[in-house]
């Protein structure tokens, strides 16, 4: 606990007092050093008395740079005192407002933030001043957690899809979306793949879809890799990749210096092949499957080598389109929908 | 950007917690404006004082929204400035250097009344607008502390000049949390809840300021005017606090009226002079009100000292110091002062000698006064052609006087034809109807009207303030004068003055003859009181009550020599020798009661017989207007107490429960039941949501009144019918519960 700069300034003018009145007789100087000296306790003790306030912060979805979201901080404590407090958000979050707030206990703030770069950041911890009412003392310390938030890398589209598609082979393969049958659900089966519509009509039944391709179409492992420099480009490649391989209906599997998921299909496979593609650092895979693209970063030049060549990431990445149309046209389901877009 | 203007008070949106912070403003803009209204009224019409503060309020907030900051900051400034270069132009009282400026502010912060300071009303002009206007624009524009500051050092400077009050300096205080707490909960846009622990604070701290002193007694210096630093008094010395003697002495320029006052026996001074005399110490021109102060700076001796206009005889006074003092005594008029004790003196604007340092112990000085001899001609016929500088300064009174004093005095001296006769008139009057006692409280309000209208004893204060400003409505100038009577004679030539002999008296002016000293205090009760106090204290063996001198003829047959010494100025032979010995000397004419023109004697009498038309005033005192808001706002802080210990959700509860007024059967029931459930949870347990009202009577294993009650309720409330015979029967079931 502190005197605040107010807190000193009451603390000089009593002592004045007292020296004045020492000095050159009392006056009324009783009816000023009374009254400010309670005030000074008064503060201390509304300040030592308090419970440590506590602080709630909404969980915040991953997604992807350029996205938004609110952040709602709730931060409850003993009531009346003054609290002023910034929320404290890493490199890689961009505040769209003020984190900072002025309020009283308990008190709510709500401030947008908006992704820009790949990776694991985080948010908070809140760091709050508390005051007594009449704001005297003050007393500094960091609530609750700080709340991981990932960002995942820019999926853009391919501009020459055509080209890509011909590295990639993926014109041969048939198109996942090929209906095959409904059958009933049952525990185990991937909820993504439940038929809403169909099950509407059979309720209490949940009906799941089948699709003809889900065997047929093969796997694609994707091995990505870079140094510092370009290991960002490198996620962000590899993620285009395996989004347009996906969106083709194919099972992706992807290793990167940072692990490894096998290949799938799923739309949770997608967000786990994000998340993956969100922390991993720069490296080297060393051991991994036989590789099918070959995304490899050096000195900040990406490139994609699958058997039929090579091209540089430059020259297929759509800088200009937004970097996650494709994703939001090529999942299915509404999660992504229900993202604020940039 | 935006948000962080909208925070500094760009937006007006009202709330319950604005409105409280402006009228704490409103508070803190009052406890000073009221001082300076009461200053002003001494000596002149505050009228216009109101209207320049209502001119600036207006402006300033007229100005709130189209004023940056920084603008206002720097308009108040130059209406600061301007303002003083204003006044000092209207005053001419320009000075080259600076210092003298300085030395006067100085002089005011330790203590020196504005009262005190040339040209008052238009200094008030000049100053009080550019804080007003700030504190009000700041606390208009959301920057509560801001605007706390700016009332709170300008309210300070009033406390340290002791011009405020303790109560307005609370108000003050009060006024300055309230705009900085509550404004501060305003800009963060709390609730009017969140204020109570500020409403608690501001009453304690009424409460408690009014109750205990924190202030050490401390050193006491003083700076006068001209900036001199004069010297503390060291342990031991000077007058006791809550003495007549501190209350009358121990003071610089200004003068307070106390309340009960009690008496010191020490020994202050050894008197060698040829006569009995008044050691005179100072006077004040001043009348405040409730109390007295003296204008203007101290001077060099060698310039202000002189003899009085008309006639008068030298005597010379020995005065040695038996204990530490800031006083000075001086027979009227000092015309030559010298003595390692005098070293350092100054004289006062008025003529009084004061020592820049206290004088020690054995320290000693001489004195060679030119003692006025006016023969009773001469003053009778000194007319009331007074130089234009002394009818004004010595005529002042409050603007606030109340105008039956001006009144009674004019009844009373209606046949006085020359101001001696007046003067001899009202001093006579005051010694006959007005007891004696150091017993008194403190009137509210004016001294003189409340010691003429309310007022049955007072002590010398109350009957020489009263004796002044009555010659003061009857344009005779008149001043209020303190210092010790004679003392103790021990010998033919000596006096032993004592703590108990400080006085006070009144000289007023005669053309042509200069100041007569008059004293309408009863001196037979006085001297007695002094003589009482003196044997208190020797037979309590207090130290330095007596010298050698003193003891000797202080002998169990001398004490009554002494007491008869000092009754002989008084009861005995009053008023003939009232002033015989003092200036009258032995071939002066004296006074003859004969010489009161049998009508005024008349005037004399009908008022004395009307004397118990005293209950002019009210007798129980009103509370003042700062009294009353200082009760609001305690009684608000005890609200706040109430509030946050739940104290008042508590009572209505109770009261709730205990009462019930009655409506329609139905109502009644369900009510009763209602209260009823309130008093089984309270000594049972709670209700559980779910469990039935049956289910929870057998859980607590209620009564059969609590059951019975239960039942009618349930066919109120579902049967839909209930008698009014049923519902008295709940209703008096459950007060017979509760009450149990």
């Amino acid at each position: 606990m502190r005197p605040t700069r107010r807190g000193w300034a009451t603390i000089a003018v009593a002592v004045g007092a007292v020296v004045m009145a020492w000095l050159f007789g009392r006056r009324s100087l009783n009816a000023v050093v009374v009254p400010l000296s309670l005030a000074l306790v008064s503060a201390a003790g509304q300040l030592w008395i308090a419970d440590r306030p506590t602080v709630e912060r909404t969980d915040v979805r991953s997604g992807f740079p350029g996205t938004s979201r609110t952040i709602d901080l709730s931060i409850d404590g003993t009531r009346s005192l003054l609290v002023d407090g910034h929320d404290r958000v890493s490199d890689g979050l961009r505040a769209e407002d003020d984190t900072s707030f002025a309020a009283t206990l308990p008190t709510s703030h709500q401030y947008a933030i908006t992704f820009t770069d790949r990776g694991e950041h985080a948010v908070g911890p809140v760091s709050v001043t508390l005051s007594d009412t009449l704001g005297l003392f003050a007393v500094e310390c960091d609530l609750g957690e700080p709340d991981t938030v990932l960002v995942y890398p820019a999926v853009r589209e391919l501009t020459s899809g055509s080209r890509l598609a011909g590295v990639l082979g993926v014109d041969r393969a048939p198109v996942r979306q090929e209906f095959d049958d409904v059958r009933e659900y049952v525990p185990g089966d991937p909820l993504e793949d439940i038929n809403w519509k169909a099950s509407a009509k059979r309720l209490p039944d949940l009906v799941l879809t089948e699709y003809t391709d889900r065997q047929t179409s093969g796997a694609v492992e994707v091995v990505a890799e870079g140094d510092a420099e370009s290991i960002d480009d490198v996620a962000s490649a590899a993620a285009s990749v395996a989004t347009f391989l996906l969106d083709a209906g194919m099972q992706v599997g992807v290793t990167v210096p940072g692990g490894q998921i096998e290949a799938g299909a799923s739309e949770r496979h997608h967000t786990a092949l994000l998340e993956l593609l969100a922390r991993t650092g720069p490296g080297t895979v060393v051991e991994g499957p036989r590789a099918d693209v070959h995304v490899r970063g050096e000195g900040g030049t990406v490139t994609i080598e699958t058997e039929a060549g090579s091209v540089p990431w430059r020259e297929v990445a759509d800088i200009s389109s937004s970097q996650f149309t494709s994703v939001e046209r090529g999942w299915r389901r509404d999660n992504v929908k229900t993202e604020v877009l940039a | 950007m935006n948000v962080t203007l909208r925070r500094l008070g760009l937006d007006v949106r009202p709330s319950p917690l604005r409105a409280v912070a402006l009228l704490g403003a409103a508070l803190l803009l009052a406890s000073f404006l009221s001082v300076i209204n009461h200053v002003l009224d001494v000596v002149g019409d505050p009228a216009l004082l109101w209207l320049a503060v209502a001119v600036t309020l207006l402006g300033a907030t007229a100005l709130a929204w189209s004023l940056t900051t920084r603008q206002a900051v720097i308009l108040a400034g130059v209406l600061l400035v301007g303002g003083l270069v204003w006044y000092l132009t209207a005053i001419g009282g320009w000075r080259t250097s600076p210092w003298p400026y300085v030395e006067f502010t100085v002089a005011m912060l330790a203590g020196h009344s504005i009262l005190e300071i040339a040209g008052l009303e238009a200094w008030v002009l000049a100053v009080t607008p550019a804080p007003v206007f700030l504190t009000w624009y700041l606390a208009l524009r959301r920057q509560y502390a801001s605007a706390a500051v700016v009332g709170g050092l300008t309210a300070l400077f009033f406390v340290l000049t002791g011009d405020a009050g303790v109560e307005s300096t609370l108000l003050g205080v009060a006024g300055a949390l309230v705009v900085l707490g509550v404004g501060e909960l305003d800009r963060r846009g709390a609730s009017l809840g969140d204020a109570d622990v500020l409403g608690v604070l501001v009453a304690f701290g009424i409460v408690v300021s009014a109750s205990v002193s924190v202030l050490p007694a401390g050193a006491a210096y003083a700076v006068s005017l001209d900036g001199q630093l004069s010297g503390a008094l060291g342990s031991g010395g000077g007058a006791t606090d809550g003495t007549v003697e501190a209350n009358l002495l121990q003071t610089d320029n200004t003068l307070q009226i106390s309340g009960s006052v009690s008496l010191s026996p020490e020994v202050r001074f050894i008197v060698e002079s040829d006569q009995r005399e008044y050691w005179r110490v100072g006077s004040f021109d001043l009348y405040t009100g409730d109390g007295w102060t003296r204008r203007g700076e101290n001077g060099a001796v060698e310039r202000r000292l002189g003899s009085p206009a008309g006639p008068s005889t030298t005597l010379t006074q020995k005065y040695r110091v038996l204990s530490e003092t800031t006083s000075m005594p001086a027979v009227w008029r000092p015309a030559v002062v010298s003595g390692e004790g005098a070293a350092d003196a100054r004289v006062t604007s008025l003529g009084g000698l004061t020592p820049t340092d206290p004088l020690a112990e054995n320290e000693t000085y001489r004195v060679r006064s030119k003692v006025p001899t006016p023969t009773l001609y001469q003053l009778r016929n000194a007319g009331r052609d007074y130089p234009a500088s002394i009818a004004t300064r010595y005529t002042q009174l409050p603007e606030s006087m109340p105008d039956r004093v001006a009144e009674r005095t004019r009844r009373l001296t209606a046949n006085a034809d020359t101001p001696y006769e007046t003067a001899r008139v009202i001093e006579r009057w005051l010694e006959t109807s007005r007891g004696y006692s150091l017993n008194v409280s403190k009137p509210q309000g004016n001294v003189a009207d409340a010691f003429l209208f309310e007022m049955e004893r007072g002590y010398c204060t109350y009957f020489a303030t009263t004796m002044t400003a009555m010659l003061r409505t009857q344009d005779i100038p008149a001043r209020f004068v303190v210092g010790y009577t004679s003392g103790q004679q021990v010998d033919n030539d000596t006096w032993v003055v004592r703590g108990h002999d400080a006085h006070a008296w009144v000289e007023v002016f005669f053309p042509d003859v200069g100041w007569i000293r008059f004293d309408p205090t009863p001196s037979g009760p006085r001297a007695a009181a002094e003589q009482q106090d003196l044997q208190t204290a020797r037979s309590n063996n207090v130290s330095n009550v007596d010298v050698p001198e003193s003891v000797e003829t202080a002998r169990p047959t001398d004490t009554e020599t002494a007491t008869e010494t000092q009754t002989n100025l008084s009861a005995a032979t009053r008023p003939r020798s009232h002033h015989a010995g003092l200036w009258y000397g032995n071939n002066s004419p004296e006074f003859d009661p004969g010489s009161i023109p049998a009508s005024a004697r008349e005037a004399f009498e009908t008022t004395e017989a009307g004397t118990d038309q005293r209950g002019d005033g009210p007798s129980i005192p009103l509370p003042t207007a700062e009294q009353t808001t200082l009760g609001a706002l305690t009684a608000l802080g005890v609200a706040g107490v109430a509030r946050r210990t739940g104290l008042i959700r508590r009572a209505r509860r109770t009261v709730y429960r205990r009462w019930q007024p009655r409506a329609d059967p139905e109502t009644d029931v369900l009510r009763a039941f209602d209260r009823l459930e309130g008093v089984l949870e309270a000594r049972h347990r709670d209700r559980q949501t779910g469990e039935t009202v049956r289910d929870y009577l057998d859980a607590i294993d209620a009564d059969d009144r609590a059951r019975r009650v239960a039942t009618i309720r349930e066919r109120a409330r579902y049967g839909g019918t209930v008698t009014e015979r049923a519902a008295d029967e709940a209703v008096d079931l459950v007060d017979e519960l509760i009450r149990e």
